[in-house]
This record gives structure tokens, C-alpha cells and sequence, in this order.
């Protein structure tokens, strides 16, 4: 324990005694002035001095005895206050450690003991340390702060230093102050009292702390995410250093909700206004996407925002914290995937062929445009049905289900086109021919997801092929026809003209010569019909008057009306100013046609009437026979290839080609034709053409659109 | 031979009809002439030709049409046919052999001297 503590507890635990001691002599002198008082004379009175002298020893012992008394209670009570003080100094926390002028430890208290992990044997003595400096570099004993205090006599506080500890063969980091001590009147300290604590827990926290907090922020330095806080009640928020870069703000910027919603894209200012309020009025969580527009470069960026809002007992908004990352190549890479997956979408949806993908179970899951048309069903009606049972496939020739394709794309995960065309019967129950292509999808383990189907709706390729084969047998036999009646009719001569009357002889070379004519027609006409049927009648077209037209086509057939004394009626009477775009060679053959047919099945001497109406920008021809009709029931067929009625079939020569030639053109030429007839009283055909349009002026045009 | 055999022509091109009854005609067979499938039908039941040159193609009536009949009719069902047409097609030919035809000839095919020989094969079988 210190010296001068000591001193200053005694003399205070003394100073009663001496006031008492005082009071008692005074009280002597009084009682002595009394008696001196009382007793005239001293010397005669003898009995009276021995009471005197008594009295005064009496109370000089009793005076005595007290202050003896006293001074013992102030010895035990000294002794006490020293152990209590011992108590204090070795069960304070901090260590407290006590060196001579010569900076050797004098005294250590027991957190001192406890701190070097030491007895207090080994620390007294102790002058020389291993420290280090809070940065970690070597510090020399007389640098520390006790070494520093006894030198310049002035206190050092609270130095971070690194103190080696042998026992644990590593270093303490201490918090250490040193105050210097004085004798009375002397400059120099004889001593130093240095107080320390173990702080290495503490800097090990705060090192930790340190480096999640850079963590923290390099990682929202990485992922672009500033953090902020905002007081409602002030009006103002505070950001982070990166919230400040992806906002594009300086300290400068003022930081009010007026200030946030500045640096929301306009667009989304008013929509994040109500969000904002919205949220404050639900106790919600800030959850929200939105645009900003970035202060220092005025670039549009995509922002997701988080926060906590927390209120007070009244539901006051306090105080929002949160994050605000920088999401905009996210968003970027997003909007690309989405338009990407778009545009897929869209050619799938819209592409002509049929396209349905099924589960690993068979189920139908996505069906798109042409396959609803397909099988006559919306996507809704077919997702989720089994595709062997609810898509009625089957074989064309075989009719059965196409079983060892599906097994084949199901089982063996293998790609299949379809070897034979498929017939599916649709809702309408019509049936459609398909080919296609079955694909497995498979996933990176190898299993079967799912399989794709694509289906070709070959109908119409198949019913062209059918008609094409159709229209080669039929061609073939219309050419064989005449040509075996040519061949007969030489080898009947060949054998037999010798012998053969002149006449007879004539005869056989007019059938040769019947023939041979059929067979330039039918040449002419399948030549016209293939060149209708590929869309390769070219038309040169012109304008010419309606009139003009309908002359060049009587005139054109002028010897069949002159051999069978037909008059034609009404073409007078057509204005000749009415013009039609068109190609001359094709519509003088038309209705060429039109009235050879007329003539043909009409009897001698008949009238054949001719004229025309206009209605809504067409002008409507008609050419009426009263010839043999046609019949009821074949009506429907006069337009088809080859169709020959059978009431003039045999009668009237023709390969059956002229009306479908007609109608090819016409419509070619943005007309139509139809027809009205009754069988033994005759037949009209109407033609409505598109009347010129006069503004247009002179117009050549090319169009080859087939009919 | 007691009595003329009785052959029938179905023919709607008049050329080739008149090229056949010319080269048939004084061969010793009672001939007939019918130039659409319904006055085929009609001649066949009043005449019950024994051999019929059945053209295919034909008005009214076609001559498959022609030929199912007469296979209905115990009358007419076993009436010796020989199909003579031009027209050339798989499933014609196909469903004429099944109607038990004794031939399918292809007229462009025939030398016009070759049907008396025919004929009379086909007369005799």
C-alpha cells in the first residue's frame, strides 16, 4: 500500500483525541480558577490544596486513559481501512502496476497476476517488456507508457499496445495509462502507477467486425446493393456509399421523400408515390421494382428496392430501412429471354404446321394454331388427353394406330418421320391425311420429358396428286380415242382400199380426218387447262370495250351459227363505251366458247339472245340458248375436267375441257360464272366482269394468277 | 352352227363404233350397237348377247356400272364380256377382273384386224 495514504489516514483517525485533550486542560485551568476563588487563602487551607492536587491527577489519568482508549480504536480502524483498500486494489478489473525510478515493478495487484498469467513473485522486479505498436511493429520498454511518464513526468492515457506474455507465448493487446508520481516538492517522479486491460478480445471483435463490414460492402459493391434509412419524422433519409453511386447523388443532394421521388423515372414517379403511400397505410413491406433515372448521367436503370417500415404505437410511420440493388442487366437479360421466348412463341403459335408436344405420359400439354384447326378442337379441349386416345390417328392404307411410332419415340427415345401418311379424323369428320415428324425431348439425364409432334396437313397435296393422276388417265384416254380411230380407219384402208368403192374410200379419210381435228382441239385445250392448272396463263391486259369483245367472239364462231341458221339477239344494243380489263385472246375464247356451246346444243333455227346489266362496279353478261339444257343432276359437274353431259355426249364432239377453261379465266380476271338451265328448254350463262375504272387512265398490267 | 351368235358393241365414239361393226359385220354373227350404258343394259336383257365388248367410259351409265348389273342378273350373269376401252387405270382393271371379264384390252393397243379372231375366241371359250 502506498506511503502517503497511510499518513493521511492516521492523522485524521488522531485529530478527535487532540480536541478532547484540549477541552480537558481547559477544563483544568477553569476548575483551579474556582477554588481559587472559593478559598480565600491557599496556604491555610491545606485540606483544600490536597483536593486540589487530587482532583487534577484525577482527571489528568481519566484524560489520559480516554486518549489511550482512543488512539487504539484509531490503530484498529487504520488497520481495517488498509485491508479494505488491499481488498479494492486486488479485485479491481484493471490491472494496476506500481514501478520504482528505475521502472522496476514494485507492487501488482491480482488482475495484474491474472492479465501476465503470472504470480506476483514473478512480475515484481520485472523493468523490461516485449511490446508492440497498435499497427504491429515493435515497441522498445522505453517507449512504454510507464518508461514515457517517468520521463517526462506527465501522464500517457489509454496507448493500444501489444504486450508479450511468456506463458501463452503470444501477445496481449492492452489498454494502458501510466500517471507519474511525485514526493512533495520534488519535479522528478520517483514513481509511476500504470494502470492496464486485456483488451484482445475486444480488438479481435472489432477486427472481425471490421471485415464483415468490408465484406458487406464489397459485396454490395458487387451486387450493386446500397442500403439507406429514412426518418419520417425528420423527412429525411441517409444512403450508403453505394446507394449513392447507383442513385448517381453527392453528399450535397438532399435527401427528402421529394428528393427520392426526383430521382424516380418520371414515368414511374406517380405509380411509386401511391406505392409508397400505399404501403405506409397497409404496414407493408417496400417490395418494388421501378426505373430511375441516375442523377449523373440521366441514364434510365432498373432498380429493385426492400424495406421495413416501423411505426409507433399510434401507427405513425418512424423510420423505413433497406436495401436498393441495381438490377437493370437483370432486367436487360430478362426482357431479352422474355422477348426471345416471345418470338418462339409466336413462330410457333403462327407457323403453318401443326405442332403439339406431349408429356412423358402421353399427354397432350401444348397445341398450337394449326393444329386446333387441324383436328377441328381448341387447345383447351385437347391439353391433357392422351394422345392414342383422344387424337384419332391411324393409318391411311392400314387403318390402325400408328402403335410402333409411338413406342419407337416413347421407348427408344428416337427421333421418327412418320413412314406412311396418318389420317386423323376431325371434330367435323373430315378426314385429313398428315406426315410428319415425331422427336423425343430428352433432359440432361437422359430421360424421356416429353415428346414434339409436327403434322403436315397433306390433304390438298394428295388430293392435287390424285387429281393429277386422274387427269392423266383421262387425258390419255381423250387423246387414244381419235387416235385409235385414225389407226383403225388407215389399217381398214391399208387392207381394203383396192377393192373399195371411191365413196366408201372417202368416207373411212373423213372419219380419219374427224378424228384427227378432235385431236388438235384436245391438244389445244389440255394445253390451255395445264397452263390454267399451274398458274402460267399469262394474260396481256388491256382495256377494251365489252361490245368489242362479244362481236370478235360471234365472229370468231361465225360457221357453226351460219351452218345451223342461228340468229344472235342483243348485241346492238350494248352500249360501247363499257369497258373491262382484259386479256383479248383469253376472253374472246371464253365467250367464243360460251356461244359455240350455245349453238352446238341448240336445234336449227334457234335464237340465241345476248346482254348485259351493270351492278356495284360489275358488269353482268348474258348469253340464253334455247337448246337441250343440261341435266339436273349433273349440273354440279359442268365445270370439271372432261365433263361431258350425257344428253349431248355422244352428239356433240368435245373434250369436255372448255368450261373449265373458261371459268379459270374468268376468274383470273376477277370474274365468276354461273349458270341457269332446264333441260329440253335451254340454258343461260352469266359472266360478271369488273368494269374499267375510268380515272386510272391507260393501264398495262401483267398478272398471272391462275384460276 | 345352228344359230348366229349374238355379239353387242358398247361404243360412244361413233368412229370407233363404226370401225368395229365394219370389220365385224359379215361374219356370220347377229351384231347390235349401243352407244351409252343404259341402252347397253336395255339391249343386253332383250337381246342376251353371248359376247359383250364393253367400253368403260360411257354417258349416262359408266360401263363398270354396266357389268355389275348384268353380274346381278341370273339372266345376264354369265354373259362373256371383254372390256374395250382406252382408258388405262389400275383400279378399273382391278375391279373389271373381279367381275369375271374375259378380257381387258386396250383399244389403241389392237390392230382393228385382230377383233374378228378375238371375237371368235372368246365365243368359243
Amino acid at each position: 500500500m502506498d506511503g502517503s495514504q497511510r499518513k493521511k489516514l492516521s492523522f485524521s483517525a488522531v485529530l478527535p483525541t487532540v480536541e478532547y485533550f484540549v477541552l480537558s486542560v481547559l477544563w483544568i485551568v477553569v476548575t483551579d480558577r474556582l477554588l481559587a476563588t472559593f478559598v480565600k487563602d491557599p496556604t491555610t487551607n491545606l485540606a483544600l490544596q490536597t483536593v486540589k492536587g487530587w482532583a487534577f491527577v484525577t482527571v489528568t489519568t481519566i484524560f489520559i486513559f480516554v486518549i489511550l482508549k482512543r488512539l487504539k480504536t484509531n490503530v484498529d480502524e487504520l488497520q481495517t481501512s488498509e485491508e479494505k483498500y488491499r481488498y479494492l486494489f486486488d479485485t479491481m478489473s484493471q490491472g494496476v502496476a506500481i514501478q520504482d525510478e528505475k521502472g522496476k515493478i514494485v507492487e501488482v495487484n491480482d488482475a495484474a497476476c491474472k492479465i501476465f498469467d503470472a504470480s506476483r513473485e514473478q512480475l515484481l522486479g520485472q523493468d523490461s517488456w516485449k511490446l508492440k505498436k497498435e499497427n504491429g511493429v515493435d515497441m522498445n520498454t522505453d517507449e512504454a507508457p510507464s518508461a514515457v511518464a517517468l520521463r517526462t513526468g506527465k501522464p500517457v492515457c489509454d496507448m493500444t499496445i501489444g504486450v508479450f506474455v511468456p506463458k501463452m507465448n503470444g501477445y496481449k493487446w492492452m489498454l494502458i495509462s501510466s500517471i507519474p508520481r511525485f514526493r512533495d516538492g520534488e519535479k522528478k517522479p520517483y514513481s509511476t502507477l500504470t494502470t492496464f486491460v486485456d483488451i484482445t478480445d475486444r480488438i479481435k471483435m472489432e477486427k472481425q467486425i471490421e471485415e464483415v463490414e468490408h465484406l458487406i460492402r464489397e459485396s454490395q459493391e458487387v451486387a450493386q446493393i446500397g442500403s439507406y434509412i429514412t426518418d419520417f419524422v425528420a423527412g429525411d433519409w441517409k444512403s450508403s456509399e453505394i446507394l449513392d453511386q447507383i442513385f448517381g447523388i453527392d453528399k450535397n443532394y438532399v435527401r427528402s421523400v421529394a428528393g427520392w421521388l426526383d430521382i424516380v423515372h418520371p414515368d414511374d414517379r406517380e405509380m411509386m408515390n401511391n406505392y409508397l403511400q400505399g404501403i405506409l397505410n397497409s404496414h407493408s413491406f417496400f417490395d418494388k421494382e421501378y426505373r430511375i433515372l441516375k442523377k449523373s448521367d440521366n441514364q434510365t436503370r432498373w432498380v429493385h428496392g426492400l424495406g421495413k417500415i416501423s411505426f409507433d404505437k399510434n401507427g405513425k410511420a418512424l423510420t423505413m430501412v433497406g436495401t436498393i440493388q441495381d438490377i437493370t442487366d437483370r432486367k436487360i437479360a430478362q426482357e431479352k429471354i422474355l422477348t426471345d421466348e416471345r418470338k418462339l412463341e409466336a413462330i410457333l403459335r403462327d407457323m403453318g404446321d401443326a405442332v403439339f408436344v406431349t408429356d412423358e405420359n402421353k399427354n397432350l400439354i401444348i397445341a398450337n394454331k394449326a393444329m386446333e384447326e387441324l383436328f377441328g378442337l381448341t387447345e383447351k379441349e385437347m391439353v391433357g388427353k392422351n394422345i392414342e386416345e383422344a387424337l384419332a390417328l391411324s393409318y391411311e392404307t392400314q387403318g390402325r394406330k400408328p402403335i410402333e411410332t409411338i413406342e419407337t419415340v416413347f421407348k427408344n427415345k428416337q427421333s421418327v418421320r412418320l413412314g406412311e401418311t396418318l389420317i386423323i379424323k376431325n371434330k367435323n369428320g373430315k378426314t385429313i391425311s398428315v406426315d410428319g415428324v415425331v422427336s423425343p425431348i430428352i433432359d440432361e439425364n437422359e430421360k424421356l420429358v416429353g415428346t414434339v409432334w409436327l403434322l403436315r396437313d397433306v390433304t390438298k397435296e394428295r388430293e392435287l396428286k390424285q387429281m393429277r393422276s386422274d387427269f392423266i388417265s383421262l387425258a390419255s384416254h381423250q387423246l387414244r380415242t381419235p387416235l385409235t380411230g385414225i389407226k383403225w380407219f388407215v389399217e381398214l384402208l391399208d387392207e381394203n382400199a383396192p377393192k373399195m368403192p371411191i365413196n366408201k374410200v372417202q368416207e373411212y379419210v373423213r372419219k380419219i380426218g374427224e378424228s384427227n381435228n378432235r385431236m388438235i382441239d384436245l391438244v389445244n385445250d389440255l394445253m390451255i387447262t395445264s397452263k390454267a392448272d399451274s398458274g402460267k396463263l399469262v394474260k396481256e391486259v388491256s382495256n377494251y370495250s365489252i361490245k368489242e369483245l362479244l362481236q370478235q367472239a360471234i365472229d370468231q364462231q361465225g360457221r357453226i351459227f351460219l351452218d345451223k341458221n342461228i340468229k344472235i339477239e342483243g348485241i346492238n344494243s350494248i352500249p360501247e363505251d363499257l369497258e373491262v380489263d382484259a386479256d383479248f385472246v383469253q376472253m374472246t375464247q371464253v365467250f367464243g366458247n360460251l356461244f359455240n356451246n350455245a349453238a352446238s346444243y341448240s336445234p336449227v333455227g334457234s335464237i340465241i339472245e345476248v346482254g348485259l346489266s351493270q351492278d356495284s362496279g360489275m358488269i353482268k353478261i348474258f348469253i340464253r340458248d334455247h337448246g337441250v339444257g343440261i341435266p339436273v343432276a349433273q349440273q354440279n359437274k359442268i365445270f370439271e375436267k372432261f365433263f361431258r353431259a350425257d344428253n349431248v355426249a355422244k352428239t356433240v364432239p368435245g373434250s369436255g375441257l372448255g368450261l373449265y377453261v373458261a371459268k379459270s379465266m374468268i376468274e383470273s380476271h376477277g370474274g365468276k360464272i354461273r349458270f341457269e338451265s332446264k333441260e329440253n328448254l335451254g340454258t343461260t350463262f352469266f359472266v360478271e366482269l369488273p368494269i374499267k375504272q375510268k380515272e386510272d387512265g391507260k393501264k398495262e398490267e401483267s398478272d398471272d394468277r391462275g384460276g | 352352227m345352228s344359230k348366229k351368235m349374238k355379239v353387242m358393241v358398247v361404243e360412244d365414239n361413233n368412229v370407233l363404233a363404226d370401225a368395229l361393226m365394219i370389220v365385224l359385220k359379215d361374219k356370220g354373227y347377229e351384231l347390235s350397237l349401243a352407244t351409252d350404258g343404259e341402252e347397253a343394259e336395255k339391249k343386253i336383257l332383250q337381246e342376251l348377247p353371248d359376247l359383250v365388248l364393253l367400253d368403260l367410259l360411257l354417258p349416262k351409265k359408266s360401263g363398270l356400272e354396266v357389268l355389275r348389273a348384268m353380274r346381278k342378273n341370273p339372266q345376264t350373269k354369265n354373259i362373256s364380256v371383254v372390256i374395250l376401252t382406252n382408258f388405262e387405270q389400275d383400279t378399273s382393271v382391278s375391279d373389271a377382273k373381279k367381275l369375271k371379264v374375259k378380257d381387258y384390252i386396250v383399244k389403241s393397243n389392237m390392230s382393228i384386224s385382230d377383233f374378228p379372231r378375238m371375237v371368235e375366241k372368246y365365243l368359243q371359250s
